[in-house]
């Protein structure tokens, strides 16, 4: 049987609706952890982290209605905050974010993947796909770090299922080639 | 491609033990709601009905003097009528 909306969550949900700000809350309370660590594949900065986690729950809040409730309400706000870190990510300059991931990755990477802390892998990792445009990174991090396949990286992108396959088939020959740039891995 | 990629899966896969860092939000979430509310529509709906049955009210009471109009022309046709033979 499909998963579907709990009945505590349609319970808040409906107030929210009406307008009962402490139902939104505490539904806010209860998210709030798995969308940060949704979040904070998209920056490595706490200030920004919360900044985007607050954007996440009130975009959420504002399209609200247009929640059918045929999922978890979880699997919504994943694919609310997905939208919120690719803008925040367009928003970035990526000249800047090229110069600042090229030192941390080749400082991280000089060691094998397994010797670093989850936090040292990753902080690499996040520096070597911010040397990639929105796009490829977005699809790169959904598929390696989040482990979607093909169909949720649709459904959470909102990019058709064939648009998906052929970005992540370009990504991954970036990233191939930046990892030779790099040194990191060589043929 | 896969040989070249397996860093990137082993990266993966020690990243996703990694514990972020805790946020609560709730508190303030429901405060920027509060100041972003979008300005409710019933006051402007209410101005524009009250308006459309003040209009309705003065078209009504107006438009039997509207009979009561006459040509500015007609006096001066009526004299040139008595006046040519």
């Amino acid at each position: 049987m499909a998963e579907t909306v709990s009945e505590t969550d349609h319970r808040d949900i409906a107030a929210s609706l009406d307008g009962d700000g402490e139902a939104y809350g505490r539904l806010v309370c209860r998210y709030q952890d798995q969308v940060a660590t949704q979040m904070w594949r998209f920056t490595r900065d706490r200030a920004v982290l919360e900044e985007l986690v607050q954007d996440v729950f009130v975009e959420a809040y504002l399209s609200l209605k247009g929640f059918r409730g045929r999922a978890p309400f979880l699997h919504w706000l994943r694919r609310v905050a997905t939208r919120v870190g690719y803008r925040y990510w367009k928003s970035q300059g990526r000249k800047r974010a090229r110069e600042e991931a090229l030192m941390e990755t080749s400082t991280n990477l000089a060691v094998a993947p397994e010797a670093l802390s989850p936090f040292e892998a990753a902080q690499a990792l996040h520096g070597l796909l911010a040397k990639l445009p929105p796009p490829d990174r977005l699809v790169l991090a959904l598929f390696y770090v989040e482990e979607c396949d093909t169909n949720e990286i649709a459904q959470r992108t909102g990019w058709s299922r064939t648009l998906v396959k052929v970005r992540l088939h370009r990504a991954r020959k970036k990233l191939k080639a930046l990892l030779n740039e790099t040194g990191i891995w060589r043929e | 491609m896969k040989g070249s990629l397996k860093v990137v899966e082993d990266l993966s896969a020690r990243a996703r033990h990694e514990e972020p860092p805790t946020v609560d939000v709730s508190s303030r979430v429901v405060l920027r709601l509060r100041r972003e509310a979008p300005t409710p529509a019933w006051p402007m709906a209410l101005f524009a009905s009250s308006a459309a049955v003040a209009a309705a009210v003065i078209l009504s009471v107006s438009l039997p003097f509207f009979d009561m109009l006459t040509d500015p022309w007609s006096a001066f046709f009526v004299i040139a009528a008595n006046v040519l033979p």
